[in-house]
């Protein structure tokens, strides 16, 4: 059940009158926890029971270690419970990955396996509500949340806006707002509304547009296609992903408001990012701000021990495979772990001291290593990557198939980086005080010209593969 | 304060908290903008609901019914002149669109035969 369809469009509204229908806190919570097993249950009902016994496994974990006053045992505990998660998500995500070197070693030997056996199939959204379990069990530990009830995590993990692709919302920031019935003001639905809005006009038409008509054809096949192709259709995937990914974040987010709960901003205009450091503070925030939290400091120890670089290094990587089993997210992970060492080791080299970069210089450079990254996190295999970047070097292909459509839309989705932080919320401030019948017209209005523009059909999100 | 906190200073926010306080009645607002928008929408892009009717698996109950009625619902409006096949026209036309007019392209592959 795509955000973006006629269906999810329904059960939304489905969901919105009963929840909102029924006055005791706990009602609304259980109404909104089946149908967030319903709305899971409509890509594979075989999963709900994972979702809710990972969710039983960090209740009770973090129940244990909370009520347990020895720091050794509640060391030993969070360990477990870590371990446990991570388990999960090893074997769904990464079983394939690790068992193919196995499988290829037997069939070597003589000893040849059914592909079809060796083969797990990924639950959708699993690497996001195994992060969120991990988080909490390590705040409870870390006495940075109290432990919750049952309902509460179950909710939070299965909670539909964010179950499949985030953002990782922590259970500091949304298990407090489980506790009384929400009060919706028309500030955060104005807001919300927009957010949807805009989500839908970044995925169905920007990210899908330019997909189906220029990114997807000459990454398939970049021998085909002259420099130029291939030069704009990695600023196109760049476009492309940030409106695909940021578009599922903004609906989450909107949604969730319309249903009386906050979720965090995952994505500032990463565009206009100076560096590497600042990109990662504004693109997919939930994510690195996890991994920052409980990889880099907590698991790791940040900066401290004078192992900062290699810190660094091992964060990225690991973000990298979080994407997937994979050696393209490896090199993605490590292309990022290096530029961000070197940008340390750059702003305290006394080398280094006295050089000033432009800002404009900063940003252009930091936007074409974040694309040299996409490239390898686009292409199939790391064979692939390297095909793309010599065909943009030396060309095999001739074609230039650019439109002026996809050109224009690759601008916008670069212009949208300029605009002030504020813009939306300041659109939403003017908009809150319209009447109804205004505030609908209008909503019609801009759904009714963005169905006019989507291509045919929804293409699934890229995130919901990780 | 530390420059890169600065410039991402909104980073770690709630984009939904906006300045104010709640207005009395906003729960009926909001329902009665999501329920006309939807019947706006039911009107005005009929064409959507026979497609998503269409989508379904014919062999599940009600939907032939479903399918017959949404066809003929997308029939009523389009008398009526409502609809978004006009906008859906331009949208494609600019889509269309290439650097150099079909006619351009036809003479550059006749002179290269040539």
């Amino acid at each position: 059940m795509l955000f973006p369809t006629l269906t999810f469009g329904l059960f939304f509204l489905g969901v919105f009158a009963l929840v909102w229908a029924v006055r005791s806190n706990e009602w609304r919570k259980l109404l909104l926890l089946l149908a967030s097993w319903a709305f899971y249950g409509a890509w594979d009902w075989r999963f709900v029971p994972l979702l809710i016994v990972s969710a039983l496994l960090n209740w009770g974990v973090a129940g244990l270690i909370a009520g347990s006053c020895d720091a050794q045992v509640r060391k030993w505990l969070l360990l477990g419970g870590v371990a446990l998660n991570l388990s999960i998500l090893a074997f769904f995500k990464y079983f394939d990955f690790l068992a193919e070197p196995v499988s290829d070693a037997l069939a070597l030997s003589g000893f040849e396996q059914d592909s079809a056996l060796m083969q797990v199939i990924l639950p959708v959204g699993v690497s996001f509500f195994t992060f969120q379990g991990i988080s909490y069990v390590v705040d409870v530990h870390k006495r940075r949340v109290p432990p919750a009830r049952l309902i509460d995590i179950l909710l939070l993990m299965a909670f539909f806006p964010h179950l499949v692709a985030g953002p990782v919302v922590r259970a500091a920031d949304l298990v407090p707002q489980f506790q009384a019935r929400p009060v919706l003001n028309r500030g955060m639905v104005s807001m919300g509304l927009l957010l949807i809005v805009w989500g839908l006009f970044k995925k169905a038409v920007i990210a899908s547009e330019l997909a189906t008509q220029f990114v997807d054809p000459v990454f398939s096949d970049p021998a085909a296609h002259s420099s130029l192709d291939l030069t704009l259709a990695a600023y196109g995937y760049a476009v492309q992903i940030y409106c695909d990914f940021s578009a599922y974040s903004d609906m989450a987010i909107g949604l969730a408001a319309l249903l009386g709960y906050r979720f965090p901003r995952n994505f500032d205009r990463p565009y206009r990012s100076e560096s590497l450091q600042e990109f990662w503070r504004r693109w997919h925030i939930s994510l690195s701000g996890w991994l920052r939290d409980y990889l880099y400091i907590d698991a790791l120890g940040g900066n401290r021990g004078g192992k900062v670089y290699r810190n660094l290094m091992i964060t990225m990587v690991l973000g990298g495979l979080w994407h997937g089993a994979a050696w393209t997210f490896v090199i993605w992970g490590a292309l990022h772990g290096g530029a961000l060492a070197f940008e340390r080791w750059w702003s305290r080299a006394p080398l280094t001291k006295g050089v000033a970069i432009p800002r404009w210089a900063r940003i252009l450079l930091t936007f074409h290593v974040v694309t040299l990254g996409w490239i390898f996190f686009r292409s199939a295999s790391f064979g692939d990557a390297i095909a793309y970047l010599g065909g943009i070097f030396a060309p095999t292909g001739d074609a230039v198939t650019v439109t002026p459509l996809v050109l224009a839309l690759i601008l916008f989705g670069l212009a949208i980086h300029a605009l002030p932080w504020d813009a939306m919320t300041r659109f939403a401030e003017r908009i809150r005080s319209l009447p109804a019948p205004a505030m609908a017209v209008g909503l019609a209005l801009v759904m009714l010209v963005i169905d006019s523009m989507r291509y045919e059909g929804v293409a699934p999100f890229i995130y919901f593969r990780f | 304060m530390d420059p890169l906190m600065e410039r991402v200073r909104d980073s770690y926010e709630f984009p939904t908290d906006l300045a104010g306080d709640g207005e009395p009645g906003a729960l009926g607002w909001t329902a009665a903008t999501i329920a006309l928008a939807t019947a706006l929408l039911a009107l005005t892009n009929a064409q959507s609901l026979r497609v998503w009717a269409e989508e379904m698996p014919p062999e599940r109950p009600g939907v032939i019914a479903l399918v017959e009625a949404t066809t003929a619902w997308e029939e009523r409006v389009a008398g009526l002149g409502l609809g978004r096949a006009r906008l859906h026209k331009a949208w494609k036309r600019i889509e269309q669109a290439r650097w150099t007019a079909p006619e351009a392209v036809v003479e550059e592959a006749a002179l290269n035969i040539k």
